[in-house]
């Protein structure tokens, strides 16, 4: 069981690139498409690209909600998102067109980032990420990114990595402290220091 | 901040890896795609774009396959492109690996095709390829690589492009593809002007100062293919280059 790692499969976008990074690792996958086999698994990578409404609005059809927050609420179970799949876990994003909420693990907002002639949007390319954490074997690096939206956090004890985008800094990591974390890069497309990240994950 | 990306073209004819120029592709480089992809995954590419230039539309099939098993060993963002003329057929190259699309005839022909993938996936997946030609001083827009002029001024391509769900625009000039002079940074300037959206230059980089033009003329990022291929390391050699001069880039 320790081997296998679950993917949340919500019909929410490309979700081969992170099956292929773990298996690189030699881990099993289990995909997680019925909130009944969350119990089969100790380990779960949130992942998605696209938008906050159909992502947010797919979990709740297909009843994630409710089930993720009972898993999440046994501290030996481990939550991965990514990307858009990290925005999931904050209260509220501007994205959103009908004020929908998100899973709210995290206090903090999604917003949308600045756009000008030298800072384009989407953010899209490698980008300098900082850790302020010990509890994850990672390096400061650049990181490939992928996004419009930016997450702030209310607290600063739920930051895990700092960013910045043109003169706006952004949390591009962020945790509860226990068991639930979220990177807004895509450590499966980020060479070798995302490979090294995602192997961390999946020993915690 | 975001630096700019050094990126490898892959054009892909029948399987194997070919050269091109001015969009002809009769000389093969590679026999062996992955072997190539795996290379350049290796030497500091920010990025790897598979395009399939194969006559017959026979080779989709085929090339879902290349693009399964390029996956396996890119560890950075893939995008692949052509023949992306179905919804279906876009969502199985993302499928099979590929984190982005990039489209450039459909944005002529069924515009709705790149529209639909960027409702199903988010526009940042959607690439529009855009391919002109000078003529008249004025860059027009071809299709159909390069076979059909659609009368459209690069200008109105541009945000046409932008409402039908691109995310990041990929610039090419015909007569500049393969002609080793440099890159064609009037139309580039024109497409950083006319939207807001990160916009990659390629066709014609063959020395280490045209990567720093496409930089300093405002590219997120600077494509080139043939080059890499003739240059045992050349991206390494070009990153150097690019940090020794001060520019942004992944070390």
């Amino acid at each position: 069981m320790s081997n296998t790692i679950g993917i949340i499969d919500y019909d929410c976008g490309n979700i081969r690139s992170v099956i292929n990074a773990i298996e690189y690792h030699q881990y099993n996958i289990k995909m997680v498409s019925h909130p009944s086999q969350l119990a089969e698994v100790s380990k779960i990578i949130l992942p998605g690209v696209g938008a906050f409404d159909p992502a947010m609005q797919s979990l709740e059809k297909l009843d994630f909600v409710e089930a993720l927050k009972n898993w999440v609420g046994i501290d030996s179970h481990k939550l991965l998102g990514i990307c858009l799949g990290m925005q999931l876990l904050c209260n509220i994003s501007e994205e959103s067109l009908e004020a929908r909420k998100g899973l709210g693990f995290i206090d903090a907002d999604v917003r949308l980032l600045t756009s000008s002639i030298e800072c384009r949007l989407p953010n899209m390319g490698w980008s300098e990420v900082e850790f302020c954490t010990n509890e994850w074997d990672c390096f400061n690096g650049d990181y490939y990114f992928v996004h419009s939206y930016g997450v702030f956090c209310k607290n600063d004890s739920s930051i895990l990595a700092k960013s910045t985008y043109g003169d706006t800094s952004f949390a591009s990591g962020i945790t509860n402290g226990v068991n639930i974390t979220g990177f807004q890069f895509h450590p499966e497309k980020s060479h070798y220091l995302g490979l090294s990240l995602i192997e961390d994950f999946l020993k915690k | 901040m975001t630096k700019n990306r050094l990126i490898a073209v892959i054009v892909v004819r029948d399987g194997r890896v070919v050269q091109s120029e001015k969009f002809k592709h009769n000389h093969v480089i590679h026999y062996d795609a992955i072997h190539a992809i795996e290379s350049f995954s290796r030497w500091n590419v920010d990025e790897i774009v598979v395009l399939n230039v194969s006559h017959g539309k026979e080779t989709k099939e085929s090339f879902l396959e290349i693009i399964e098993k390029v996956s396996k060993v890119c560890w950075v963002p893939l995008t692949a492109g052509g023949f992306i003329n179905s919804v279906d057929y876009g969502a199985n190259l993302i499928k099979k690996g590929a984190d982005k699309l990039i489209i450039n005839s459909s944005f002529h022909n069924q515009p709705e095709i790149p529209k639909e993938l960027a409702n199903k996936f988010g526009k940042q997946c959607i690439v529009a390829s855009i391919d002109v030609k000078d003529i008249d001083d004025k860059k027009i827009v071809h299709v159909d690589r390069g076979k059909l002029n659609t009368n459209q001024s690069l200008q109105s391509w541009v945000p046409h492009c932008e409402k039908y769900g691109a995310g990041e625009l990929f610039i090419n000039n015909i007569d500049y593809d393969g002609n080793r002079g440099g890159y064609d940074l009037h139309s580039l300037k024109i497409a950083t002007e006319e939207c807001n959206l990160p916009v990659v230059i390629f066709g014609g980089a063959a020395m280490d100062k045209h990567f720093a033009q496409g930089i300093e003329h405002g590219a997120s990022g600077v494509a080139a293919a043939n080059i890499f291929h003739y240059k045992e390391m050349a991206t390494k050699q070009i990153k150097r280059y690019l940090i020794k001069n001060n520019y942004s880039v992944r070390a």
